[in-house]
């Protein structure tokens, strides 16, 4: 079975190799980005089967990156999953107008994110 | 609120002017059918006002920060008892007899001096800091009372009246001070127009300038019944509407804007430094927790074994690092959630769940803590669904039973739930050291710590504040009973439906 390309777009690095490591340990495929214009880049030059968006990040945020990235064909209907910070209200509605299928809370829970992540592929 | 109050403002205009012109009106058919009663209303009609206006200063003497508006209340407390001798002094009135005209035009002088000094004095009272309410009392007691000596007493104050001759020049001369002083007292009020809220500060305005006008008809009149008396009093009762505008109406209905910006400005920055207080607990809250998100990220996958096998010790070490990183979390999370309740931000997730489920899950999380201190822990909640937002629901009972558990060394914890009256009443029930009937007010308040708790058991202080709170805002509430060293029952009750 092929492995599933997952692409992780956030501009922390401790935080890219957590979800990297996690991931990784699992048998995906990880795409880094360390931006939303990165992102945006590394959706064009191949095609991934999930995004974990940040939704902190400094110059084009995670939602702003997720409403560009919707509008390429190729992913219309990828999962995208935003990190949003402690599931505040607001910033869940902000990620599902944006685009976003799903979003988990951080700091992520290293023993369910795994089993979060498989639901929504 | 302040809607309100907007929309009464745009009420027509013509309609307190057309009341007025009636009343107005109506008065001056008295004054052709009987000038002394015309005079009695007129005056009765000012000192009302001179009451109310001393009635509304006093009362709020401890409370506004506006020495102006004391000032003048007291002022006119004294003020408006001259007028009122001055009314009965009128020779028909029949009370003092023997004094003819003269005695009413003295007490009329000595009232609008009075009336004008104080409006003198009170603009520049207000440049002081603090005034000393009784000693002003005491001047004007002591003032008044050596006016009246002077004039019933020793009988040394000047004449204002003669019969046949008609006003002294005193009288007249006296008209002329009182209205350059009156003058005065506006020129100096506009020049510290900043401390004055604009509305009230036009009507402060236009209520000296026809007191002028009517000290001005004053001079003219010949006899004590004439025209121009009739149009002095008359623009006199105008005057004091706008007075009245201006501090009763205002001290009423908008006593924010009574008179002292200051009062404004300081409400104004102490909203500034609340939302600023808000932002800066939300950002810091955010750069504290993402370090904290490597903590326990990292230390969660090393404990799951997945970067590599650990020995015992390295395990008990690392749960303990894991343990206090959650906790720290949880400080934050409870410090931002509270920033955002006071700051209003908060809203309710609602959302139909089961109680039973969040029961079984509390159950769960905390039987151990239970075990280790050898309670009996029965949590045992029914299949109810409720609208209310889960996650809050969740953290005000996690709270709450962590808090029975926390402070019961033994005996048991026991947390139930029933339906009563469209609302759930979550009983939570423990034996354990209870609270004294003096701390009970101290509980809900943030930081307040008791010194006989559990000695090792440490808290934020927040947690109860917080818990509160959160009841609130799913417009529940929180009540307890408790006593000491028997045990505490803390009872949630919130509504069934959250939007019922």
């Amino acid at each position: 079975m092929e492995r599933k390309k997952i692409l992780v777009v956030d501009d922390d690095k401790k935080n890219r190799y957590l979800v990297s490591f996690l991931l990784g340990k699992e048998g995906f495929e990880v795409v880094i980005a360390t931006n939303g214009l990165e992102g945006i880049e590394a959706t064009k030059k191949q095609q991934v089967d999930l995004i974990i968006m940040d939704v902190k990040m400094p110059k084009m945020d995670g939602y702003e990156t997720t409403k560009r990235i919707r509008r390429l064909k190729k992913y219309k209907s990828i999962p995208i999953i935003a990190l949003t910070s402690y599931a505040m209200t607001k910033d869940k509605e902000k990620a599902m107008k944006a685009g976003c299928t799903g979003y988990m809370s951080k700091p992520i829970t290293p023993e369910t994110f795994i089993s979060e992540i498989k639901k929504f592929l | 609120m302040m809607e309100e109050f907007r929309s009464v403002s745009k009420k027509p205009i013509y309609l307190p002017l057309l009341t007025g012109g009636l009343l107005l009106l109506g008065l001056y058919l008295t004054s052709l059918y009987s000038y002394l009663l015309f005079h009695s209303l007129a005056e009765i009609f000012s000192i009302v006002i001179a009451f109310s206006i001393f009635v509304l200063a006093w009362n709020c003497r401890n409370i506004i920060d506006n020495n102006y508006l004391i000032f003048l209340g007291i002022a006119y407390l004294f003020i408006g008892f001259i007028d009122i001798i001055h009314t009965l002094s009128y020779a028909g009135m029949g009370i003092f007899l023997g004094y003819y005209s003269n005695l009413p035009t003295q007490l009329w002088i000595v009232a609008r001096y009075l009336e004008s000094i104080s409006l003198l004095i009170a603009c520049f009272i207000l440049d002081k800091r603090k005034m000393k309410i009784n000693f002003i009392l005491l001047g004007y007691i002591f003032t008044v009372s050596l006016l009246f000596l002077s004039i019933f007493y020793w009988k040394i104050f000047p004449s204002c009246f003669v019969e046949g001759s008609g006003l002294t020049p005193f009288k007249k001369i006296s008209e002329y001070i009182i209205s350059l002083i009156l003058a005065a007292s506006l020129f100096f009020l506009l020049k510290r127009k900043e401390k004055f809220n604009r509305r009230v500060l036009q009507w402060l305005v236009i209520s000296i300038l026809l007191t002028i006008v009517s000290e001005l008809a004053f001079t003219f009149y010949i006899s004590a019944y004439g025209l121009s008396n009739l149009i002095g009093h008359i623009f006199k009762i105008v005057s004091f509407y706008f007075i009245y505008q201006a501090i009763i109406v205002t001290g009423l209905t908008k006593p924010n804007e009574l008179l002292f910006k200051n009062l404004q400005e300081s409400e104004e920055r102490y909203r500034e430094l609340d939302n600023m207080k808000s932002i800066f607990i939300a950002s810091m809250s955010h750069e504290l927790r993402t370090p904290l998100n490597s903590i326990i990220g990292f230390t969660g996958i090393v404990l799951q074994e997945i970067a590599g096998e650990l020995n015992d010790e390295q395990k008990k070490q690392l749960e303990m690092s894991y343990g206090s990183a959650k906790h720290l979390l949880s400080l934050i999370n409870d410090l931002l959630d509270i920033s955002k309740i006071e700051s209003g931000e908060l809203e309710p997730d609602i959302e139909e769940f089961n109680i039973a489920e969040v029961g079984i899950k509390i159950r769960d999380s905390l039987m151990h803590k239970a075990e280790e201190k050898g309670l009996e822990f029965i949590c045992d909640i029914p299949d109810i669904n409720i609208s209310s937002d889960k996650r809050r629901f969740e953290q005000i009972l996690l709270n709450l039973v962590n808090n029975a558990l926390k402070f019961t060394e033994e005996g048991k914890v026991e947390v139930k739930a029933v339906k009563k009256d469209g609302n759930i009443e979550v009983i939570v029930r423990d034996s354990g050291i209870g609270i004294k009937k003096e701390d009970l007010h101290k509980l809900f308040q943030p930081f307040a710590q008791l010194e006989y708790t559990i000695s090792g058991e440490v808290g934020t202080g927040l947690g109860l504040y917080l818990t509160k709170n959160l009841a609130q805002l799913l417009k529940g509430r929180i009540q307890m009973e408790s006593e000491y060293r028997k045990g505490s029952t803390f009872t949630f009750i919130l509504p069934i439906e959250h939007g019922g």
